[in-house]
């Protein structure tokens, strides 16, 4: 009993650990901020609109934060699906979810009725659903960061610079 | 020595005389007899002369006498008128005789010289003599013993005048048997004498012969010791020799003196390094430089039936006459040669000729030059090995060098290589540190994507038509003045001012002042037709509502006083300060 037990453990774990599955959680937060940015780059307005109504920067950084950090998540979207410094990218992307966390964190006990604006403008305002929802994708952040070591464009390059 | 007999006839002084002038002839007849015998050497011509004057003298024609030696055995027979059976008879029985008469010459150590007996006289033998076959008419015999060793008989037959014997007579006949003996003595002596000297001679002759064997003998050994002590110092000059063409030189010039030659050569051929090497001496040899080789090789291995032959013994040296050369027309200054051979590599031809004695060449002296060939291919054989030797050593050291070159260079490779090998692990590390330095997450990383977010973003904003500006608009016109809080309170409860909430919808629902008018920039111009258009331009609006993120307040005051409202003010403070007033608000 205990010794399967004890395999069960360890195929949880290797499955826990896999890299594939670091694969899989790394195309997809990738997907997912690629998607997202989409629209805010494309209306920027309104996404500095959704930035201003968390009331948590200054107004006059606003419209700046609305014009860049579309891109910011683009980029490191782009970074993280293709595999090139997908460490870093991981870990800006990660960043920025914890700020989000904190934000929807912070808007939910001032009870601002808001949306999340994660997406587009017309989200459905901000519950603890979307604080759950943010810590799992940070969750996932950790996992690629620890596990996911498959299928990077920069480890061909890596690769020839080792074998040297 | 002639007795002279004492008795006189004293009948007359006739046959006295008678007597003396016998006794005169028989002195004379002695003397003569003494003369003419001792003049003889031969035995046997003694006894035929004794025998014949003793007949003559005495006056009988018949007969003997007898010399014997060896017990008898040997016999000198002389007779006259005796009958020739009898004769054969008396010269076959000297034994008997002996047996008879001189057997005491066995007993007797010393023979007294010179017996003579009288045994009969004027009778025939008898008694102890009828063993002896004496001749039946001998009237007088006489037996003499010269020496053991010589001695025998004389006997006579009756007188002519068959008269008796008279003592005269006999005393004559024992005189001269005496002078017989004498002779006979002499004789043998003479004999004995030249017997020796003959042999004197024979032997001086042998030893002359002997003498000549001797020189012989010496001048041959001297020769040998010659030609030895040349070979075995050719042996020492030759075997400290290490090169082939001093070899030849130095084998020539012994090889010359050994055969006292005036001049001489020595032509090697190498077959291997294909070349001939030539050694000679002397003036006819001069020629020798401008000489047909392939010429003469063909003559030298014309001596060769194969190959094969060249290393064996019977093959290695071959004496080389002029009669060899006048086949092959070649004109080389020899009068005895050699050829020889070492192996089928290296042969070769020598010659010699003009001795210095002018003589031919013995065949001592060929036999001397095959000596010597043989030494010499020796010394040869001695040299090529040491050549061997030479050249093998060379090729040991000129390996050994190229080792300890390659051993060197194989160092220097391995001191490169090592060099290399650091360099290379110094490179690897620093490319490891560097991968695992890439590999991190670097500060490097967030610049680069912080600068290219910054640059895409704000070149994507300028280059857009629906594009947002950086700055906040409010920044852009002069803002409307502001009244305190506790003013706009007394404005309030005077309803002498129109509370006019900026902000939007949801956060106006949520909490309001008191009889505010909703105006969101979102819905402005919709809800001013509704509200405002028809309002007096010069009622106060009192305009609230920002937060760190927005100034709606200012907006909708610079709106309102585009569309003409002349009396627009900003609560100081907002809902926030209002509500320090404990002013009313809604719901």
């Amino acid at each position: 009993m205990n010794k399967k037990k004890k395999q069960d453990k360890g195929i949880v774990l290797k499955v826990l650990t896999s890299p594939y599955l670091a694969l899989i959680l790394r195309l997809y937060i990738g997907g997912l901020f690629i998607f997202a940015s989409m629209y805010k780059i494309n209306y920027g307005a309104e996404f500095a609109e959704t930035i201003a109504s968390y009331q948590l920067v200054p107004y006059w950084s606003v419209n700046f934060l609305a014009i860049t950090m579309p891109w910011l998540e683009l980029i490191c979207g782009i970074m993280l699906v293709v595999g090139f410094r997908a460490r870093s990218a991981t870990v800006l992307i990660a960043f920025m979810l914890v700020l989000f966390t904190i934000a929807v964190l912070i808007n939910l006990l001032r009870d601002s009725p808001i949306s999340c604006g994660c997406f587009s403008s017309s989200d459905e305002p901000i519950s603890w659903m979307t604080v759950i929802r943010d810590i799992t994708w940070l969750l996932m952040c950790v996992h690629i960061y620890y596990f996911d070591r498959m299928l990077h464009l920069e480890n061909r390059f890596m690769a020839m610079l080792k074998r040297l | 020595m002639v007795k002279q007999n004492p008795t006189i006839d004293e009948s007359s002084s006739q046959s006295r005389l008678e007597q003396l002038e016998r006794q005169a002839y028989q002195l004379r007849i002695l003397n003569e007899a003494i003369r003419e015998l001792t003049l003889l050497e031969d035995q046997e011509e003694i006894l035929e002369k004794f025998l014949l004057i003793i007949l003559g003298t005495v006056g009988t024609s018949r007969g003997f006498a007898v010399s014997m030696q060896n017990y008898g055995r040997t016999s000198i027979f002389e007779s006259r008128g005796i009958a020739a059976s009898e004769a054969q008879i008396l010269r076959e029985c000297g034994p008997q005789i002996y047996g008879v008469y001189f057997n005491h010459l066995d007993v007797l150590e010393e023979v007294l010289p010179k017996q003579v007996r009288l045994v009969t006289v004027n009778e025939p033998p008898q008694g102890q003599d009828k063993e002896v076959a004496w001749p039946a008419d001998t009237r007088v015999l006489v037996q003499w013993t010269l020496s053991s060793d010589c001695y025998g008989f004389v006997g006579i037959g009756p007188k002519i005048t068959s008269n008796d014997y008279d003592t005269h007579e006999t005393d004559f006949l024992l005189s001269m048997t005496e002078v017989l003996m004498d002779c006979l003595k002499m004789a043998g002596s003479s004999r004995e004498v030249r017997q020796l000297n003959e042999d004197l001679l024979q032997k001086n002759m042998q030893l002359n012969n002997a003498l000549s064997h001797a020189q012989k003998a010496q001048s041959d050994l001297d020769r040998q010791v010659f030609h030895f002590k040349a070979l075995s110092e050719m042996a020492r000059e030759l075997s400290g020799v290490f090169d082939k063409k001093k070899l030849l030189d130095g084998f020539l010039l012994m090889a010359q003196g050994a055969m006292s030659a005036r001049c001489g050569f020595i032509l090697l051929f190498d077959v291997q390094e294909n070349r001939l090497i030539i050694s000679r001496r002397g003036d006819k040899a001069k020629a020798l430089d401008q000489l047909d080789q392939t010429r003469v090789k063909q003559l030298v291995l014309s001596f060769y039936p194969s190959p094969a032959c060249f290393s064996l013994p019977d093959f290695k040296v071959q004496p080389l006459q002029t009669s060899h050369l006048a086949g092959q027309a070649l004109d080389l200054p020899l009068d005895m040669g050699a050829v020889f051979s070492l192996d089928e590599n290296y042969f070769g031809l020598m010659g010699f000729c003009s001795k210095i004695t002018d003589e031919e060449f013995s065949t001592d002296e060929e036999e001397l030059l095959t000596s010597l060939t043989r030494n010499f291919l020796l010394s040869l054989e001695n040299v090529l090995s040491f050549e061997i030797i030479q050249k093998l050593n060379l090729d040991l050291g000129r390996r050994n060098y190229e080792l300890s070159k390659t051993i060197e260079e194989l160092r220097e490779t391995r001191d490169r290589v090592n060099v290399l090998q650091k360099a290379g692990n110094r490179i690897s590390s620093l490319i490891k540190n560097e991968l695992t330095r890439l590999e991190r997450v670097n500060a490097v990383d967030f610049i680069l994507i912080f600068s290219l977010t910054l640059v895409l973003s704000l070149t994507y904003n300028l280059s857009s038509p629906g594009g947002t500006s950086p700055i906040p608009k409010t920044w852009t016109f002069t803002s409307a003045p502001e009244i305190e809080a506790d003013w706009a309170a007394l404005k309030h409860q005077n309803n002498a001012a129109v509370f006019v909430d900026a902000r939007p919808n949801e956060f106006y629902s949520q909490e309001r002042i008191a009889d505010a008018v909703s105006l969101p920039l979102n819905l402005f111009d919709f809800v001013y037709l509704m509200r405002f258009a028809n309002m007096d331009p010069e009622k106060e609006l009192i305009v609230y509502g920002r937060n760190i993120s927005r100034r709606y307040d200012e907006k909708v005051a610079h709106e309102l006083s585009l569309r003409g409202h002349k009396n627009v003010r900003i609560l100081a403070g907002g809902l926030n300060e209002w509500k320090k007033l404990n002013m009313p608000v809604e719901p």
